[in-house]
């Protein structure tokens, strides 16, 4: 059975135990010959007890030692007489004429009559704790973060194409982001993309537009960390890749998204590793650009969450004392990123026997793979390569790695939505809202748009990416305000440093269980797309 | 469509916290009640009818109504439907809440678990009161007079206005 009939069944069993626990029961004897009485509880292993009905309306209830006296024509027992109006009238050792006797009554005991409703109820309980469990250890998996977007709208997080203005946490950081879709060949004459708001958060969304600039066979398209675009031809593999652990090539030589990642340092968040990236087939004399496939860690995602903690109940008037311009907001971009780094690039000059920055990759969030590219200086005269990138520990993912040939600096045409459909309805509000970049479209959890765009001309080739503009609000969780601590998050803005080195053991906790879930639920989620294709 | 499910749960919950009688028993003791079992009759021309199931004849049934606490006779054909409940029901109505708002920690798996937290505990909860009742398909009445006071019928020696 696959994965997402798994995710029927579980709903399915406990519905069907629910359903089962209405089950009538049927218990209850009457008799009014003793003879019956004697026969039919004979062989009983527990003896019921005995209700004896008598023709003046009382009623005798006698414990399961009562017996049949034949010969006297008595019932004998211990237990309770009751009125007609079911006053006690006489408790202990009972004596009755069987001729007083209109019905005897035996009722068979409903053997744990409730186990099948705590049978459903723990079941579910389990499920519940389970998932509880995971979206604590594992916040992003459950709570996502930003708008994600699906070209098969079918996929889940783990297989987004794409996911909108990550950093954007308050509407005066609104930005917008460029994604390489890496889509397939010919379009036909509509491409659609699928929004989501798979998060507790308010996303504000000014535009959602396509870039698109047509591409020959054996051409790409790439977009710089800058947002320049590169028509580009040529792949040259690479040769060997090394990290601390050893051979890192099998990771990177191939888009397969089985990355290559480390672990944060134990004893300072802020500690960089280096990766060593040696192409030997560069049998060319153009321009030369590295691509690189990669996406962050969860730790941006912590401390996000981590700082929202922090605030507790006074979240609303920090984040109003950031809309009001104050300079948290410039710490903010200064602080924690700027200590975390970016991917620096660096490319070995054999003559100066030094390395060279270039340039370098940085994107926040750690759904979509990021496909981006930077060119570099200085490679012309070279049939080997060697680069060096330099990048915090623990705190990047890297599917890929290549060369490529430049061509030339390009500029996409822009096409805008014809057309939106929420949960498959037309919506020309939000058509509207996206169109003219003075109004927002909302989406709230749970929310999707599909996007559909106009190719510009059906029978060209082009390379696409997405242009997302907007900002979204997190929503503050019950169980994060328990962690409201003003001085560290005064020590996380003004003093990142050291917060760094002595948050690193708590993150560390925290990283253990959570990378690991993450890596391995996304091992067996993907099943086909275009991916494959 | 939210307002809908919360009249849902609201509806579920109150219906299901409704308190039974005092006479009857746990689910446990029903072979030590001994009164008769707790009866609401529907009827085609007058007014529902509460109570205990004191008798029932074959063309009758006697009631004492939890609102006058008199025997009240109503004959057969003139009942349209009836639920007779024989043990007091044990009360799931916490997990409708309690296990919905549970879901909360779920983040947006939650659009998920949290329909499936209260279909199950509605069914679980109706079930735990409709599990100790029978209603008109499913038992005969002639089966039914096993859970009146006087399954034998009214006593000769008693009269009807005495019984409490």
């Amino acid at each position: 059975m696959d994965k997402k009939n798994s995710y029927y069944l579980v709903p399915l069993i406990l519905v069907i135990i629910g359903i089962q626990s209405c089950a009538r029961h049927f218990f209850r004897s009457n008799y009014t010959e003793t003879n019956r009485v004697l026969h039919e509880t004979k062989n009983l292993q527990t003896r019921p007890y005995l209700k004896a009905h008598l023709k003046n309306g009382d009623v005798c209830i006698l414990k399961d030692s009562w017996q049949i006296d034949t010969i006297l024509n008595m019932v004998n027992g211990d237990g309770i007489r009751y009125n007609f109006n079911r006053y006690k009238l006489q408790e202990g050792s009972i004596s009755i004429p069987i001729d007083h006797v209109a019905i005897f009554e035996t009722n068979q005991k409903i053997k744990n009559p409730e186990s099948k409703r705590i049978k459903a109820l723990s079941i579910l309980a389990g499920v519940d704790a389970a998932i509880g469990i995971f979206c604590l250890i594992n916040p992003k998996a459950c709570f996502g973060s930003c708008p994600t977007f699906y070209i098969n709208e079918n996929d889940n997080f783990h297989d987004a194409d794409a996911e909108g203005f990550s950093n954007a946490i308050a509407p005066s950081m609104e930005y917008y982001d460029i994604d390489a879709l890496d889509n397939k060949e010919r379009l036909g004459e509509t491409f659609s993309i699928t929004m989501k708001n798979e998060a507790l958060e308010t996303h504000c969304v000014r535009e959602v537009k396509l870039l698109a600039y047509p591409r020959q066979e054996g051409e790409r398209i790439y977009q710089s960390p800058t947002n320049d675009f590169y028509l580009c031809q040529n792949i040259y593999p690479l040769s060997q890749g090394k990290a601390n652990e050893g051979d890192i090539t099998a990771l990177l030589e191939k888009q397969d998204r089985n990355e290559r990642f480390s672990m944060s340092d134990e004893n300072n968040l802020i500690s960089k590793e280096e990766i060593y990236l040696d192409f030997d087939q560069v049998d060319t004399e153009d321009s030369l650009g590295l691509i690189l496939n990669f996406r962050q860690t969860l730790m941006t995602t912590y401390f996000i969450y981590s700082a929202m903690g922090y605030m507790g109940d006074e979240v609303g008037d920090i984040f109003a004392k950031i809309e009001r311009g104050s300079d948290t907001k410039e710490k903010l971009k200064g602080g924690i990123k700027k200590e975390l780094g970016d991917i620096d690039v660096y490319l070995w000059n054999e003559p100066n026997n030094s390395w060279e920055l270039q340039n370098r990759f940085y994107e926040t969030g750690p759904i979509s793979i990021n496909k981006q590219f930077i060119p570099l200086k200085n490679t012309s005269s070279h049939s080997k390569l060697k680069l060096k990138l330099v990048l915090n520990k623990g705190l990047w993912r890297m599917d890929y790695t290549a060369l490529t040939s430049i061509k030339k600096l390009v500029s996409p045409i822009e096409v805008l939505p014809s057309s939106i459909l929420n949960k498959g309805n037309l919506d020309n509000t939000a058509l509207n809202e996206i169109i003219h970049a003075d109004k927002h479209l909302i989406s709230m959890p749970g929310s999707e748009y599909k996007f559909n765009f106009k190719i510009p001309d059906p029978n060209i080739d082009y390379e696409l990416f997405l242009y997302s503009k907007g900002y979204y609000l997190e929503w503050m969780r019950e169980n994060w305000i328990k962690d409201k601590d003003l001085l560290k998050l005064k020590q996380m803005v003004d003093h990142p440093k050291a917060y760094l080195k002595g948050e690193a053991k708590n993150y560390k906790r925290y990283e253990s269980t959570m990378e690991q879930e993450f890596w391995n639920s996304k091992l067996d989620t993907k099943t086909f797309s275009y991916h494959e294709n | 469509m939210k307002t809908n499910l919360a009249i849902a749960v609201l509806l579920a919950m109150i219906i299901c916290s409704c308190a039974a009688p005092k006479y009857l028993p746990h689910p446990d003791d029903i072979d030590i009640n001994k009164n008769g079992s707790y009866t609401k009759i529907k009827c085609k021309t007058t007014d529902d009818i509460r109570g205990e199931l004191i008798a029932i004849d074959s063309s009758q049934i006697v009631v004492l109504s939890e609102v006058s606490k008199r025997c009240i006779t109503i004959p057969i054909t003139e009942i349209e439907s009836f639920k007779l409940q024989y043990a007091a029901p044990t009360h799931h109505g916490w997990t409708i809440p309690v296990y919905t708002l549970a879901t909360l920690s779920h983040g947006i798996i939650l659009l998920g678990t949290a329909p499936l937290n209260l279909l199950v505990t509605i069914i679980v909860t109706t079930g735990g009161v409709r599990s100790y009742q029978y209603r008109k398909k499913d038992i005969s009445y002639e089966d039914l007079r096993m859970f009146a006071r006087f399954p034998q019928g009214i006593p000769a020696n008693v009269k009807i206005a005495s019984i409490k």
